[in-house]
């Protein structure tokens, strides 16, 4: 007799009962199943759910003190020292959380990589998240059977994640190694240390966005991805040109309408900073997931300065300058940081990767982005369109910047209790 | 007939197609020039200087035609430059009219400019000037003069930048004397039977007269002079050519009767002006003195190689239906233009689905020229409208789809197709064709492009794009000749299709040479160097601002395309060759456009540059940036007034302020949720939780099998209205696989330690045959998935359907009801089903327990989160 007809009957009967019933009941015990799910991805014991009940509660639980708000309960959840289950947070949960960032395709079903281990290295050990943008980082495996960090390809990685939430538990300080055990991405990878620049200068991002193309790849997916924008809602036609390489055809098909009411919108300040990347290739044969980054101090990429007669009369990218002409002009609304090196005009200026990862980590978008990323994981909607999600966001992301020193770890327990439920 | 001649039929349509050109006004056709080296028939005395022979050869055969300039100036009317009965003595007239260094600006194009009795018709005076400039640019090559030609900068009439109207932004702008109400009327009313997208037979652009008033208005403003309104061409041309009058009266310039043609469109011109308020200059500004681009120096294009230039097509005319041939060669391959293409400003032709052809007879010119030597070189400046169109042609000698030659755009690559004699009959239409795409290099881009294409009988064919060589071999190898019977007499040259008008290019096309010579890498660098369309040197008077007279801000300018202009190195210069600097700072330069600071293009307003004796030199000035940039045109090149603007020049200062927005308004709450409360746990969280359900890791070989099977079908995102059936049928593989394993003792649980106490030898209809037993494998299932307290009832999380209810679906001994208030939804419980009809064993019994893990584990309150 054939199981599977009467089996997916049942099924979808029970789904009927589990999606109909709606009983009044323990508020807090419903809300710690909620924490719990939303960080944890997976289902929770009831000793679990029982210790977030009572932390929510308002009581205390081993080292734990109650807290009605939920932030406790959800710092519970996720600490691998109380639940079981927390890994998953870890394993599953950031791992997902990052892994659409590292490739052009924003697929979540690309295997773990040296980008996606060190973002989930650095909400595990409560970094400052902005280091992932310009800092000598770099998290790494250390597991039985797990092939040594290469520079040619992800297998080290790869293999850590076949290990499983167990045997390669990304949760695990002594199996994912990042800068509390010691571990930079210079001494990984060889890349000079002034030439790295977080997960700007990880193997995967590099893949991604120095292979082929302009290396404006690499500035356009940081910007969506820990800017929360792509260049069409930022284009400012106003900002100064004087950056835009040659390569940009300046009348697109005959028509020069759109290089001046679109194109350099995004060029005049993309191409302004993307300049910091001209020392870095991606340099494969023929498959480009067997490449390795090249570094080129001194030498700009030829990338950089193709197609040259599109324009000749373009920029002509000589070193790695860069200058963010967005500090002026509809884009100071991104809520630039500090300036270290300004123009007369404002205008922050740098050299290299990691001086430019700064600035745009040191930015409110980057901030906000991190919180807005975290809502929408965690509360499973959009914190702007609602104008009590956005105050709350506002909250958070202004205790990310200042108490919590840009650790995202309290943004998770911070929107897992404010998205708890009633 | 030869063998190698084509279809009759295919002959017969290219006739067609020629005899359809004459009838819409092409030009008469002139024999082809003798090529026999008896003179043309001239019995004079011989040129006694290699420079008078090869005045004669490039000059004077040409112009002395009785259809040119020999019916008068060959004897009696003076000057006598192209003297019939004696070159020597044409040559010492024709000199004094002729600048060999400056072909451009020699006294008798400058005539023929004018209309002068043009052999093309008088209103194409443009294009026969460009005719002689070129008959003179080949005389000064065949006599090795090159131009020497230094730029003689010369101060141009010192104005200030000065209130200047622009077009307001919308066709309906200033009601009731807006551009929809005043002008386009009365256009739609009286040159909709040509100048729209629709008319009939033949839609003439500009499409002014469109029923789209948006795009209409796009159309007029070229033709609409919102300063001086009488100078409008609208005007003009009822006025002073009377051009397609709608009554019999059009109005005669400068002063039409009120109701003339020329009046009535001089009035709603006027109106339409009248209420266009004029921009004042921002008096703070720290600006240049202003020019119009018709006040700059005309740069000399430079040396183009045309040493053997064949037919040469610049597209200058700028109106009309007719492209020009100004190589000065003999026949001129007028070309006649059709269906939907532009004149574009600044010299060329937009052929969005328009094409141009010329006649057989004229085309043959070619055909005489190549065969004469064997070998030819195509050049073209060109710009694709997109990289999507496949199997078009840019240009071509063609007939039908047959072909002597074609150049033609494949999507990223060009090919080249040449008809050569060979007994195959593939190589009669030019293939195999050369493309460039075989040297692994998408070439062709949306942008400005210069190409050469040349043949040869020893090398073959080869590419030029840019100036560079592209790496691909041509796949006819060996030797090869076009021969003298090869090529057929009867196809014609073709622009943006090909001779039947099929494989339309879309493009513009700014300047087509043909040699009858290949060009060599050298030769088509000069080319490629020189660029394309005309360019000026503006001088914007800067004495004023730092009190030194003489000095000015140098660029060179053109018109870039038909809506912007090219500013390029902009230098300062005092043309006081004796002035050496003292240093002095110039940054943040602007360009200004009719009394205000163009919005887009400020590539100079970062510059910082101190002007010293260094730096300077007298001849050449300093530079103050390498770049050049472009600024959007506004009234058209004839109109629009430029000046500049420096935050710091001298000592005169004007700080620029960048307007910065405020923050836009929060958007106002939606009036309903817009997201669901809930949602899915996504494909690993859903592939963990039942790994932590069921106690069967996910590295298990059975899980990572199907997994991997079915990741992609399961959700990826969490909103809950995005479930598919596909996802259930995913999670029910895994559900099924992670139970089996777990009851196969596979799992990281014992099934004894998973349900204690129960029996799983016994045959089935033992192992549930009450209620107690079934509760064994029921309970312990429900509190790992649905967190179930079977000791505190009261600690069941009440957002989830009751214990019992969903131990009743999974194994209640008795038949349940559905929904209390349907009837016949009564249902037996899944172990009750399960029961019946199956085999009575232990294996039973297992599969049992399999499923009621599976129902549970994969059920809605699994996926929910």
């Amino acid at each position: 007799m054939d199981l599977k007809p009467i089996i997916s009957l049942t099924l979808v009967i029970v789904s009927l009962l589990f999606s109909q019933t709606v009983l009044a009941g323990d508020a807090e015990r419903r809300q710690a199943k909620r924490i719990h799910d939303r960080l944890v991805g997976v289902t929770a014991s009831n000793a679990v759910i029982d210790a977030m009940e009572q932390l929510l509660l308002g009581n205390s639980v081993g080292p734990y003190a109650g807290d009605t708000s939920g932030k406790t309960a959800a710092a519970y959840a996720i600490d691998t020292a109380q639940n079981p289950n927390a890994r998953y947070f870890y394993n599953v949960t950031l791992k997902n959380f990052a892994t659409p960032w590292t490739n052009e395709e924003q697929t979540v079903f690309a295997d773990l990589n040296d980008y996606s281990a060190t973002v989930v290295g650095a909400v595990r050990d409560g970094l400052d998240f902005r280091r992932i943008l310009y800092d000598d980082l770099l998290y790494i495996g250390s597991a039985g059977g797990v092939p040594a960090y290469a520079n040619g390809n992800n297998n080290h990685y790869a293999q850590l994640e076949a290990l499983g939430p167990v045997a390669g538990d990304l949760s695990n300080p002594s199996i994912l190694r990042g800068p509390n055990q010691g571990i930079t991405q210079s001494a990984i990878t060889g890349l000079p240390s002034t030439a790295t620049a977080g997960i700007m200068t990880s193997r995967a991002a590099s893949m991604a966005y120095f292979s082929d193309g302009t290396n404006r790849a690499m500035f356009r997916f940081t910007l969506m991805n820990h800017m929360c924008t792509d260049l069409e809602p930022i284009k400012d036609v106003s900002r100064i040109p004087d950056r835009v390489r040659r390569d940009v055809s300046r009348s697109p098909g005959g028509d020069s309408r759109i290089f001046l009411n679109n194109c350099v919108g995004c060029h005049a300040g993309m191409d302004g900073m993307a300049g910091a990347f001209a020392y870095y290739e991606w340099s494969y044969t023929n498959d480009k997931t067997d490449g390795s980054l090249v570094y080129t101090p001194g030498t700009v990429s030829n990338k950089h300065n193709i197609n040259p007669d599109n324009f000749e009369h373009g920029y002509i990218t000589v070193d790695d300058s860069w200058i963010n002409y967005w500090r002026n002009g509809q884009n100071w609304l991104l809520g630039w940081g500090p300036a270290v090196n300004p123009d007369s005009k404002g205008n922050e200026r740098g050299n290299g990767a990691k001086s430019l990862g700064q600035e745009l980590a040191n930015s409110t978008a980057f901030a906000q982005c991190q919180v807005d990323k975290v809502f929408e994981a965690v509360c499973l909607r959009d914190p702007n369109v609602q104008s009590t999600d956005r105050a709350e966001r506002d909250t958070i992301r202004d205790a990310f910047r200042g108490a919590y020193g840009y650790n995202l770890r309290e943004v998770f327990t911070d929107v897992a209790a404010y998205c708890k439920g009633s | 007939m030869s063998a190698k001649r084509l279809p009759q039929w295919i002959v017969i349509a290219v006739l067609a197609v020629f005899s359809a050109a004459c009838d819409t006004g092409g030009s008469n056709t002139v024999a082809n020039p003798n090529l026999g080296g008896d003179d043309g028939g001239y019995n004079g005395p011989a040129a006694r200087t290699e420079d008078i022979r090869s005045f004669q050869l490039n000059f004077w055969t040409f112009l002395k035609e009785d259809n040119r300039c020999g019916q008068c100036h060959g004897s009696g009317q003076t000057p006598t430059f192209v003297d019939l009965s004696d070159v020597n003595a044409a040559y010492s007239v024709a000199i004094q009219y002729v600048s060999l260094i400056d072909p451009a600006s020699s006294q008798i194009v400058a005539k023929a400019a004018t209309g002068h009795h043009c052999w093309l018709g008088q209103s194409a005076g443009a294009a026969c000037a460009s005719n002689i400039e070129q008959m003179i640019i080949n005389w000064a090559t065949d006599s090795n003069v090159t131009s020497g030609r230094q730029i003689q900068l010369t101060p141009p009439t010192i104005k200030s930048p000065g209130d200047a109207k622009s077009f307001p932004a919308s066709a309906t702008d200033n009601a009731p004397d807006s551009f929809a109400n005043r002008v386009h009327p009365i256009l739609v009313a009286n040159c909709q039977g040509c100048h729209t997208e629709t008319a009939q037979p033949l839609p003439i652009a500009p499409f002014f007269a469109s029923n789209d008033v948006d795009s209409a208005y796009e159309a007029a403003k070229p033709k609409m002079d919102i300063d001086t309104p009488a100078n409008s061409r609208f005007v003009v041309r009822l006025g002073a050519e009377f051009h397609n009058c709608w009554t019999s009266d059009c109005g005669t310039l400068p002063n039409p009767s009120p109701t003339s043609d020329a009046g009535v469109m001089l009035q709603a011109i006027t109106d339409f002006a009248g209420a266009i308020a004029p921009t004042p200059v921002d008096p703070l500004l720290v600006t240049s003195m202003a020019l119009n681009l018709g006040d700059g120096i005309v740069a000399a294009g430079g040396n183009r190689h045309e040493a053997n230039l064949v037919a040469l097509w610049e597209f200058r005319t700028g109106s009309g239906n007719q492209a020009f041939d100004t190589s000065g060669i003999d026949p001129s391959i007028t070309l006649q233009l059709n269906g939907s293409y532009q004149w574009l400003g600044g010299y060329g032709l937009d052929l969005a689905n328009g094409w141009a052809f010329a006649n057989n007879f004229d085309s043959e010119k070619l055909k005489t020229f190549i065969e004469s030597t064997g070998e030819y070189a195509i050049e073209a400046w060109v710009v694709a409208a997109n990289v999507t169109q496949e199997d078009a042609s840019i240009l071509g000698y063609t007939g039908g789809s047959a072909r002597n030659f074609t150049l033609e755009q494949n999507m990223y690559d060009f090919r080249f197709y040449n008809r050569i004699d060979d007994p195959n009959p593939q190589s009669l239409n030019g293939e195999p064709f050369y493309t460039t795409g075989d040297s692994g290099e998408e070439l062709v881009q949306s942008s400005l492009q210069h190409v050469v294409a040349n043949y040869d009988p020893i090398n073959g064919r080869s590419v030029y794009v840019n100036g560079q060589l592209v790496a691909a071999a041509d796949p006819v190898t060996g030797p090869t000749t076009i021969g003298n019977v090869v090529w057929d007499d009867n196809f014609a040259f073709v622009l943006g299709a090909d001779a039947a008008g099929s494989n339309d290019w879309d493009g513009q096309v700014r300047l087509v040479a043909i040699h009858n010579r290949v060009l060599t890498q050298p030769q088509i660098l000069q080319n490629f160097d020189v660029g394309v369309g005309q360019k000026f040197y503006l001088l914007f008077y800067v004495g004023h601002r730092i009190g030194i007279p003489d000095s000015y801000i140098l660029f060179e300018v053109s018109q870039f395309d038909s809506y912007s202009y090219l500013f390029n190195e902009p230098r300062f210069i005092n043309l006081d060759p004796a002035w050496t600097p003292g240093g002095f700072a110039i940054q943040n330069m602007r360009i200004g456009i009719n009394g205000k600071e163009a919005l887009a293009g400020q590539a100079f307003a970062n510059i910082d540059v101190t002007v010293n004796a260094t730096n300077y030199n007298a001849a050449t000035g300093q530079l103050l940036s390498p770049l050049g940039t472009i600024i959007a045109l506004e009234k058209g090149s004839a109109s629009d007034e430029f000046f500049l603007t420096f935050e710091l020049i001298g000592t005169a200062s004007h700080t620029f302020v960048d307007p910065q927005p405020g923050a836009p308004a929060p958007p106002a709450d939606p009036p309903n949720p817009v997201a669901s409360d809930i949602g899915m746990r996504t494909f690993e969280e859903i592939n963990s939780t039942i790994a932590a359900i069921t106690g069967v890791p996910t590295t298990n070989a059975a899980i990572e099998s199907v997994y991997a099977d079915y990741v992609q079908q399961l959700p990826t995102v969490e909103a809950i209205d995005a479930f598919l059936p596909s996802h259930q049928m995913a999670i029910a593989q895994l559900a099924l696989t992670s139970c089996s394993e777990l009851v196969e003792d596979r799992g990281n649980i014992a099934r004894t330690a998973y349900f204690p106490t129960f029996d799983f030898n016994a045959n089935a209809q033992d192992a549930f045959d009450t209620a107690g037993e079934r509760a064994l494998v029921v309970d312990p299932i429900l509190t790992a998935v649905m967190n179930v307290d079977q000791l505190q009832p009261a600690n069941n999380l009440t957002t989830q359907p009751t214990e019992a209810e969903i131990t009743n679906v999974l194994g209640a001994m008795t038949p349940q009801d559905l929904d209390p208030a349907l009837a016949g939804d009564s249902y037996d419980s899944l172990i009750t089903q399960l029961l019946v009809g199956g085999p009575n064993d232990a294996t039973r019994t297992r599969q049992i327990v399999k499923a009621v893990c599976a129902a549970a584990t994969g059920a809605a309150v699994m996926i929910v989160q």
